[in-house]
């Protein structure tokens, strides 16, 4: 009877472990033995997974790697501190300066820069212009920049260009002249 | 018991983790990328029986695509089938080009022609048994110490200590061995699962960059930037 009630519990962990590695007593092998022959579908499944894992550790004879070989591979990559401005941009909240999409233009710029969707971000003391256009439905091709404050044009300023078309990024293939001034703001 | 995230302590995204550090420039990032796959990179190129000048090629090759590849890796949950089916690639390409080169060192036509004919093909290795291998141990290195201690003294040593022995290493009662292999055990498998789990990523693999590319279908995915509507960009997975 007590046997028999063993046999019924499902299996935990440390039988498991302990009938594979056959340090079970006679008896509690017995006992297992019946209850993954009832069958039990969950403890066969299990058995045959632990094996399997134990099985895979057992048979890793992969070596340690030499030293000259790590350094090999430690000397391909040199980390760029000086790409800290992407870092520190990437890892700011940028605030909305320009949205084109907000500004509704003129019909005669509209011609002239297309249906492109200009933006200009704050991210700390730099500026972030990126410009955007509608592939297909759902899917965007953009393009921009990351201006650091000392690249900008001492002589740039916002705000609307005097010819009424917004302030924005040169779309590309562009020359300021057609109706974009490139400019910043601080 | 698993949560969602694997059991406490382990972070199935830390290969995700490290290629952000790296790229953010941390000190000791790529470090730690490279030894928690450099065994890996190392058993699959020792598979294809290279010279050791070889060898050391392919193992700088593969790192070095890998630094190539950063930038489009950020997403990946885990790199092991990536270094796995790079690593198999050059290994293999170098491997066949050696045996070309002994093939027509031969001189004569006919002798280069037996060479070839008698030449054994890379050996290669269980390509899917050294990914597993290595899964398990990059789960084994998320344990705490004494879980890693004991079941590597356990199931690496060969052969494991007894009891006794182990009693000793870990100061641990030899009657608290049996319930505490027990306990890391099931850690250890919580661990691997989490690894395993598709949505993790794990099961798509991301191409290599190196030069040495393969056109196996269906092995590997293509990562590209994709543009979406109502955001800048993001990185996403096109393709399988």
């Amino acid at each position: 009877m007590k046997r028999s009630r063993a046999a019924g519990r499902h299996l935990d962990s440390a039988a498991v472990l302990d009938y594979l590695e056959q340090r079970l007593p006679e008896r509690r092998r017995q006992a297992v033995e019946e209850h993954l022959g009832r069958p039990c579908a969950q403890c066969r499944e299990r058995v045959r997974e632990t094996g399997r894992l134990l099985d895979l550790m057992r048979a890793d004879r992969s070596v340690e790697v030499p030293a000259e070989l790590r350094r090999r591979a430690l000397e391909a990559f040199v980390p760029r501190r000086s790409a800290g401005l992407v870092g520190r941009a990437a890892a700011g909240l940028a605030r909305l300066l320009f949205d084109s999409a907000l500004q509704p233009l003129p019909a005669a710029v509209r011609r002239a820069v297309g249906e492109a969707r200009r933006l200009r971000f704050a991210l700390d003391s730099d500026t972030v212009e990126v410009e955007c256009e509608l592939e297909s439905a759902g899917s965007w091709t953009c393009a921009g920049s990351l201006r650091p404050r000392r690249l900008r044009s001492p002589a740039s300023s916002c705000g609307p260009a005097p010819s009424g078309a917004p302030p924005g990024p040169t779309p590309r293939g562009r020359s300021p002249s057609r109706g974009f001034r490139r400019g910043a703001c601080g | 018991m698993r949560g969602k995230s694997g059991p406490r302590g382990f972070d199935p995204e830390q290969d995700a983790r490290l290629v952000g550090l790296c790229l953010r420039g941390e000190p000791g990032a790529w470090e730690a990328l490279v030894r928690r796959h450099e065994r890996l990179v190392y058993a699959v190129g020792r598979s294809y029986r290279l010279s050791d000048a070889d060898l050391a090629d392919v193992f700088q090759e593969v790192f070095a695509a890998l630094v190539k590849g950063l930038p489009r890796l950020r997403d990946a949950r885990t790199l092991v089938r990536w270094v796995a089916s790079t690593t198999e690639r050059v290994a293999r390409a170098t491997a066949l080009r050696r045996r070309r080169e002994w093939a027509l060192s031969a001189g004569d036509p006919h002798e280069a022609a037996a060479r070839l004919a008698s030449a054994e093909g890379p050996v290669g290795a269980d390509l899917e048994r050294l990914e597993e291998q290595a899964m398990v141990r990059l789960a084994l290195a998320a344990l705490p110490e004494r879980c890693r201690r004991l079941l590597s003294a356990l199931y690496y040593e060969d052969p494991p200590p007894p009891y006794g022995e182990l009693s000793r290493r870990l100061g641990v009662p030899v009657g608290s061995l049996g319930p505490t292999r027990a306990r890391c055990f099931e850690k250890l498998r919580a661990a691997l699962a989490t690894l395993r789990e598709p949505e993790r990523g794990i099961t798509r693999a991301v191409p290599p960059t190196s030069s040495v590319e393969s056109q196996e279908p269906g092995r590997s995915g293509v990562r590209t930037a994709r543009r979406r509507s109502g955001g800048l960009w993001s990185g996403g997975m096109e393709g399988a």
